[in-house]
C-alpha cells in the first residue's frame, strides 16, 4: 500500500482528509458538534459521509484489515474487478415503487431542472447550465464538475455522465419500468469516485457501500414524495429544544 | 434386520438389530422398499438435537409394503397394501389431531415428560428423531413398526414408482405446507432461503400456488440450477448481496413472503460475521442454533409481510431482531409439518402429474451404503441433493 490512484502521498492524503473533516457541505458533513446533535435529531446523511471520511483519514490500519477481508471473503466471487474489492469504485443501485404514476409522467418530472435539483440534494447541488449540461458541486474543497445528459429516452431512462476527471460522481442513471398494475419501479444507479484516493475507497468498501446507498434511497424517497404529494417531507422547521431542530 | 444406527456425533453405522414386532392393536409392520436421508437427519448426525441415544435407528422418510397387521385396524389396512409412512405419528383421536394439528399430537409421544420439559408441552412422536419425540426406531431399515397405523400412514396405489411417492412422507408436504401457510397471493414475491430438498419442494409448491415471482437463494450451482429449472429466479449468496438483490427484484419493497428452508445450521462464512458469532456461542453451549437466515428474512421482508419457517430449529437463538419484526408488523408461521393434512391431496396431484417429486433425487444406493451417503450429502459432494436408500 503506497500511493493511491490520485497520486497523493499518504501524508498529503492525511492533511486533505483532516481539512475536509472540519468543513461543512453535503459531502463532508457538519462539524463534530453538529453531528452529535444529529444523532438525537434524526439521520443526517451528510453527517454519515463525514464519518466515512473521518474513518478514511484516521484508521488506515483497519483499512488494511478491510482490504484483506474483501480479498478473502466469499462475496467477491470470480469477477476480476471485484477480486481486490479495495480498488473497486463503489456502484450502487436502489429501487423504489411509485404507485399510480405512469413512467412517462415520472420521466417528465425528472427532466424538470427543479426536480433534479431537489432530489439530488443528498448527493450534490445541481445547477442547470443549459443544453443538457448540469453543474454538480459538493462544496468548495471537493469542487464541482459538469455532467452531461447522455441518454434520454422518454418513459424509459435518463443518464448523466461526468465530463473530465475531477468528478466525485462518475455517472447517474435512472430507469423506469412498469410494476404490473401497481405503478412504476424507479431504479437509481450511481457510480462514485470517492475522495481520498485509495483510503477513501477502502473506507467506502469497509462500510459496504452503505453510505452512498442510503443517499440513493433518500433521493428516491424524495422523488416519490415530490411526485405524489408535491413536497418533500422535512422536520427542518419544527420546534425543538435544540439549536438545530432537524 | 439391517438398519442405520446412530452411535454418536458423525457416527452412523449399518448394523444388525432385532426385527420389530407388533406391540399394540393399531400397529403394523412395513417391509421397507425405499427410504431417504433428510436434511434434518444431518442435525442428528451433528448431534445438535438433544436426547439421541447410541443404538437408535435413524430415518423418517419411508415407504413399503404391509407385512403384518395388529388386530385393531378393522380391515383398513391389510397385508400387501402399499403405504407411505409420514414422519409424524398421529393418534387421530386427541384434541390436537381433531383440530388438524397433527405434528403436535398429544398421544403419540411416549416420552412426553421430556418434551414437556424442553418445549413446555409435548409434540407428536416422530420416527427416528430422538427421545424428545418418543424415541421411535426409524425407517432407514429393512422393517419398520408403525404405531397408530390407521391414522398415520397414507395408502398409495400400485403402479406408480416409489421415487414419485416416497417424498409424501416428509419433504413434499413440508415444502407444500411452507408455501400454503405463506398464504401466497398472485401479486406476491416469494423468497426462499435454501435450495436443498425442502427448498426445491417449496419452490415448486409456491409456483403451483401462483406466486408472481419466486426467488431462490443458495450457493451451490447444481442446487441453483435445479431451482431455476423449477421456475425460480436465483441468487447465489456468495456472489451477490441477498438483501440488495431482493430489493431490486421487488422495486425496493422487499418480498411479501419469506420462507426459511435452512433452519438452525446456517452456512458458516466469515463474510457473514453473525454466523461466526453463533458458531462460537454454540461451542461454548451458550446458543444451540445459528439463525442467520431468520435475521436476514426479518430485515428484508416487506412490512406487513409473512415469514414461514419449515426449517428445523432445535433450541435457543440469539440476536433475533424483534424490533424490526414487531415494527414491520410481520406474521410468523412455522412448525413441523402436519403431514396427514396434505398427503391425500398431494397424492392426487402426483397422480394427475401436476408434479413429479422424484426430480430432486441425485443418488440411489443400497442401505448398507447409507453411512457414507450421510457424509456425501452433508459435504454436498458429487453434487448430492437427495439420497434414496434401498434396503
Amino acid at each position: 500500500m503506497t500511493y493511491g490512484q490520485d497520486g497523493f502521498s499518504r501524508r498529503e492524503r492525511g492533511e486533505r482528509a483532516a481539512r475536509t473533516h472540519a468543513a461543512e457541505d453535503p459531502w463532508l458533513g457538519p462539524s463534530r458538534r453538529q453531528r452529535r446533535q444529529d444523532a438525537s435529531g434524526g439521520l443526517s446523511t451528510p453527517g454519515l459521509i463525514g464519518l466515512a471520511l473521518a474513518a478514511a483519514a484516521g484508521v488506515a490500519a483497519i483499512g488494511v484489515l478491510g482490504a484483506q477481508r474483501s480479498a478473502s471473503g466469499g462475496r467477491t466471487g470470480g469477477d476480476p474487478n471485484r477480486g481486490s474489492a479495495a480498488w473497486r469504485k463503489p456502484e450502487i443501485e436502489r429501487s423504489i415503487t411509485i404507485e399510480d404514476v405512469p413512467a412517462d409522467e415520472l420521466y417528465r418530472r425528472l427532466r424538470e431542472p427543479e426536480t433534479l435539483q431537489r432530489i439530488m440534494a443528498p448527493f450534490a447541488t445541481v445547477e442547470t447550465t443549459g443544453d443538457g449540461q448540469t453543474r454538480w458541486s459538493v462544496g468548495h474543497d471537493l469542487g464541482s464538475w459538469d455532467m452531461r445528459l447522455t441518454d434520454d429516452r422518454p418513459g424509459e431512462a435518463l443518464r448523466w455522465e461526468a465530463q473530465g476527471d475531477d468528478a466525485l460522481i462518475r455517472d447517474v442513471s435512472v430507469r423506469f419500468r412498469a410494476a404490473g398494475n401497481r405503478g412504476t419501479v424507479v431504479a437509481l444507479h450511481v457510480s462514485l469516485d470517492p475522495p481520498g484516493g485509495m483510503l477513501g475507497r477502502i473506507a467506502t468498501q469497509m462500510l459496504g457501500d452503505t453510505l452512498p446507498a442510503s443517499l440513493a434511497s433518500k433521493s428516491l424517497h424524495y422523488f416519490k414524495a415530490l411526485v405524489q404529494t408535491g413536497e418533500i417531507p422535512t422536520t427542518e422547521r419544527q420546534p425543538a429544544a435544540r439549536p438545530d431542530p432537524r | 434386520m439391517r438398519a442405520l444406527v446412530w452411535h454418536g456425533k458423525e457416527d452412523i453405522r449399518c448394523d444388525s438389530v432385532t426385527d420389530p414386532e407388533i406391540e399394540a392393536d393399531r400397529d403394523l409392520i412395513v417391509k421397507v422398499t425405499s427410504c431417504a436421508i433428510c436434511g434434518s437427519d444431518l442435525h442428528l448426525f451433528h448431534n445438535f438435537i438433544p436426547a439421541m441415544l447410541p443404538g437408535d435407528v435413524m430415518g423418517h422418510e419411508t415407504m413399503g409394503e404391509v407385512v403384518e397387521t395388529g388386530r385393531g385396524l378393522n380391515g383398513k389396512l391389510k397385508k400387501g397394501d402399499r403405504v407411505v409412512v409420514p414422519f409424524t405419528i398421529v393418534c387421530g383421536e386427541c384434541d390436537q389431531c381433531k383440530r388438524g394439528y397433527f405434528s403436535v399430537c398429544q398421544k403419540s409421544n411416549r416420552k412426553k415428560h421430556l418434551a414437556d420439559k424442553v418445549f413446555g408441552h409435548t409434540t407428536a412422536g416422530l420416527f427416528g428423531y430422538s427421545h424428545l419425540t418418543g424415541g421411535y426406531p426409524g425407517g432407514q431399515a429393512e422393517y419398520l413398526r408403525v404405531p397408530f397405523a390407521d391414522t398415520t400412514v397414507q395408502k398409495v396405489p400400485h403402479g406408480i414408482p416409489d421415487e414419485k411417492l416416497l417424498f409424501l412422507s416428509d419433504i413434499f408436504p413440508t415444502g407444500w405446507q411452507a408455501a400454503v401457510q405463506a398464504d401466497i397471493q398472485p401479486t406476491d414475491t416469494v423468497a426462499i432461503w435454501g435450495c436443498g430438498p425442502v427448498g426445491q419442494m417449496t419452490i415448486r409448491s409456491a409456483i403451483l400456488l401462483g406466486a408472481e415471482q419466486v426467488v431462490a437463494i443458495d450457493r451451490l450451482p447444481e442446487r441453483l440450477e435445479m431451482a431455476e429449472a423449477g421456475g425460480a429466479i436465483t441468487i447465489n449468496f456468495e456472489e451477490e448481496d441477498v438483501v440488495e438483490r431482493l430489493n431490486a427484484l421487488t422495486g425496493g419493497e422487499g418480498p411479501e413472503k419469506c420462507i426459511d428452508c435452512i433452519g438452525m445450521e446456517s452456512h458458516l462464512s466469515p463474510s457473514m460475521p453473525d454466523t461466526v458469532y453463533d458458531r462460537a456461542k454454540q461451542v461454548f453451549m451458550a446458543e444451540s442454533d445459528r439463525p442467520h437466515v431468520l435475521r436476514e428474512m426479518i430485515y428484508v421482508c416487506r412490512p406487513g409481510g409473512l415469514i414461514s419457517i419449515p426449517g428445523v430449529y432445535g433450541g435457543l437463538s440469539d440476536k433475533i431482531p424483534m424490533g424490526a419484526a414487531m415494527n414491520k408488523g410481520l406474521t410468523f408461521r412455522m412448525g413441523q409439518t402436519h403431514v396427514q393434512r396434505w398427503t391425500a391431496d398431494l397424492l392426487r396431484r402426483i397422480e394427475e402429474e401436476q408434479i413429479d417429486p422424484s426430480f430432486v433425487i441425485t443418488h440411489e444406493v443400497s442401505l448398507d451404503k447409507g453411512p457414507e451417503m450421510y457424509r456425501t450429502f452433508r459435504d454436498k459432494q458429487d453434487s448430492c441433493i437427495k439420497v434414496v436408500l434401498k434396503p
